[in-house]
């Protein structure tokens, strides 16, 4: 991604997570499966163009990986709670820590990213794609709903969305290493 | 093009790895074949037993012998393709020690928490014991199997790492671009070709039993979150299958590599060999639907293709290792000594074994012998007299001396005692299977026993010769090299 592509697609999204949070925030799927994946995504774009300005930042992120990956896996999981999903819609404070601790989820992990060893990056790939396909099952078959403010039917529906994410990502992951491009090392 | 990268001086600390491992393997399948005698004896009703332990240690038997299976499989792999690729040591151990660990969990399991669901831990017999286990002994034998298929994992990113930084593609590793361009790189090691297979199928096996092991303890602890049984055993049996042909497909690396040390010619690359090895890189993972033949409700599409993907899926890396095998040994002169003779049992070992495989892949064979003792006898087929053959040879060559002439005389006699023994043992689960004796069953009909009875007797001899090879095996631990 060139400096300038995330440049336009930062300003390009922030105004648009804003204006349509209410939107976003009316369905659990998109709440859930579009919205705090976009704001993971901001704070990761953001980190990349912070990294290009201020290349102190790249001895920043190999200093502190393993903090920064600890705090974006615990906040990335933790936002994965039904519960929270509910708290963030009744609870200015909750919905504020949302809107922080998201971003800085995805900035720190685009600063530890490339200081992590192909193994381990590999285990958080498969771990995530595990994750969506467990989460995904999980959904589909869950006899209650997890969220007061949102039904069932939507509840199931996330399912879906995110088997789809899954067969997306694995695809992905699986033509990447299949045909290659970059080399590990 | 390919050149060997990695020093192939010993490093001490990789060498004592290895030992590890190959005293480990050793143990293990010595104690599991033990396990399985005591099986037979128990149909055979020479020993007297409840049949709650017999199904504990029909578990243990299987869990031990296919999680054993594969750790000799990455010992053989990871051997062969350091001389190309330089893979991590402490991963390498990292795998070892996570596969004890949840050999631990498996053993609580199964000898304190009486655990008896089998290796394939069928939903939703974990969590439905009707008393015989508690819940914390199913997650106790699930939670073991998640932390050996961590260890497999970590072993297999490194290689995943290896082997792009080497080749840049897993697709350029398997040879995939040498057959589109139709420029074959005959030095390209038949090894890399092997391990990239292995590596993506059983990435792909174990990310499904990830799921699946996941989804069992939660239904263990929360009930109400009930899985759909059809999805958890095409999930369930797709992770099985898959990785108990990987490990032939890992230790089918030692005939690449040893066989042509005594026939005196190299076993180079092919385009069919590289075909081969990509088809069934496909057809592993499609073919699996075979052992859902009796199940009704699956779809029609999916079982014709179990049946018509068992006609294909092993035989092409079967043909080009049996016919190169066979170029290998044609009017060659061929140094009989011990490790040659295991391979090339070996090699018949898994040709033959895939003969009664085939049969059985087909549904109105299927239909008859579905849960018979005809699967056994296919499976122990190819991993008692194909698998461990390939393990055997590898140990006895990287064991021997560096000018060892001399041929160890104890070693060649128990080589055809076990070679016999393991052959009548065998017939007796395919006899017994087309006498419709159900597997699985801890009490037989009397007209069933006498068959048992002669299978305990087999097995016992198996079980003996494989102590001796043990025993011989301990004692040249020292003596193992690892430019072999
Ligand atoms: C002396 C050697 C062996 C003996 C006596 C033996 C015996 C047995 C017996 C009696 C059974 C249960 C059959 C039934 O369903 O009634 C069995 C199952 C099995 N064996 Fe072996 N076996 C031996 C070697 C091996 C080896 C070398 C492997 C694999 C590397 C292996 C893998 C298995 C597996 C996966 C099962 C299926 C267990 C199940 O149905 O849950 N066995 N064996």
């Amino acid at each position: 991604m060139t400096d300038n592509f995330r440049q336009a697609m930062f300003v390009m999204l922030v105004p648009v997570i804003i204006i349509s949070h209410h939107w976003l925030e009316t369905s659990m799927t998109s709440h859930m499966a579009v919205q705090l994946p976009l704001l993971v995504f901001v704070g990761a774009l953001f980190a990349g163009l912070l990294q290009t300005y201020s290349p102190r930042l790249v001895v920043f992120g190999q200093r502190y990986r393993i903090s920064l990956l600890l705090y974006s896996l615990f906040t990335i999981s933790l936002w994965m709670l039904p519960r929270l999903l509910d708290a963030a819609l009744y609870q200015s404070s909750i919905a504020f820590l949302k809107w922080l601790s998201l971003p800085l989820a995805g900035i720190s992990l685009v600063l530890c990213w490339r200081h992590l060893p192909f193994v381990l990056r590999g285990i958080l790939h498969l771990e995530l794609l595990a994750t969506l396909l467990r989460l995904g099952w999980l959904y589909l078959i869950a006899p209650q709903r997890y969220c007061v403010s949102y039904g069932i039917n939507d509840q199931q529906q996330l399912g879906h969305v995110l088997l789809g994410y899954a067969a997306v990502y694995g695809l992905f992951l699986a033509s990447s290493v299949l045909l290659g491009g970059r080399r590990a090392n | 093009m390919t050149t060997r990268t990695q020093s192939v001086t010993a490093q001490p600390r990789e060498r004592l790895y290895l030992q590890l491992y190959i005293a480990t393997t050793l143990a293990i399948f010595v104690l599991m074949m033990l396990a399985g005698v005591v099986m037979r004896a128990v149909q055979g009703t020479y020993i007297h037993m409840s049949p709650d332990w017999f199904y504990q240690i029909m578990t243990l038997h299987g869990a031990g012998m296919v999680g054993i299976a594969g750790l000799a499989g990455v010992s053989i792999m990871w051997y062969f393709l350091r001389r190309y690729v330089s893979l991590t040591p402490g991963l390498f151990l990292a795998n070892l020690i996570l596969f004890i660990i949840g050999v631990v969990m498996i053993l609580g399991a199964i000898l304190l928490g009486k655990f008896g669901g089998g290796w394939t831990f069928l939903y939703p017999l974990p969590a439905k014991s009707m008393g015989l286990w508690s819940h914390n002994a199913a997650a106790a034998y699930v939670g073991g199997l998640l932390v050996i298929g961590i260890g497999f994992l970590l072993f297999y990113l490194d290689v995943a790492r290896a082997l792009l930084a080497k080749y840049g593609s897993l697709g350029r590793a398997l040879g995939v671009n040498q057959l589109i361009s139709g420029r074959i790189d005959t030095d390209h090691p038949p090894t890399v070709v092997a391990s990239t297979m292995v590596l993506i199928v059983n990435t792909i096996g174990t990310l499904a039993g990830a799921v699946i092991l996941v989804l069992t303890l939660v239904n263990l602890y929360y009930p109400t979150m009930q899985i759909d049984a059809l999805w958890a055993k095409n999930l369930i049996y797709f992770f099985g299958h898959v990785f108990i042909n990987a490990t032939i497909y890992m230790a089918v690396i030692a005939v690449y590599e040893l066989l042509p040390k005594y026939t005196g010619r190299p076993w180079k690359v092919t385009r069919p060999f590289l075909a081969a090895w990509s088809a069934s890189t496909l057809m592993v993972i499609i073919v699996y639907p075979h052992h859902l033949l009796m199940d009704m409700v699956m779809p029609d599409w999916m079982l014709v293709l179990g049946q018509v993907i068992s006609y294909l899926s092993g035989i092409p890396v079967l043909l080009v290792t049996t016919y190169g095998a066979l170029v290998q040994i044609h009017h060659a002169k061929v140094r009989w000594d011990t490790p040659a003779k295991f391979l090339i049992l070996a090699v018949f070992g898994w040709a033959a074994g895939v003969v009664p495989a085939i049969i059985d892949g087909t549904i109105v064979v299927n239909q008859v012998m579905h849960n018979t003792l005809w699967v056994p006898g296919h499976f122990h087929f190819y991993l008692l007299l194909g698998m461990l053959p390939m393990v055997l040879g590898f140990l006895f060559h990287i064991s021997r001396h560096e000018n060892e002439t001399t041929k160890d005389r104890s070693v060649g006699m128990g080589f055809w005692i076990f070679m016999v023994s393991a052959l009548l043992f065998i017939f007796m689960f395919l006899y017994s299977g087309v006498m419709s004796v159900p597997r699985r069953w801890a009490e037989h009909l009397a007209a069933w026993i006498p068959y048992d009875q002669w299978a305990a007797l087999f097995g016992l001899v198996v079980l003996l010769s494989m102590l001796f090879f043990t025993v011989k095996l301990l004692a040249r631990l020292t003596h193992i090299r690892l430019e072999a």
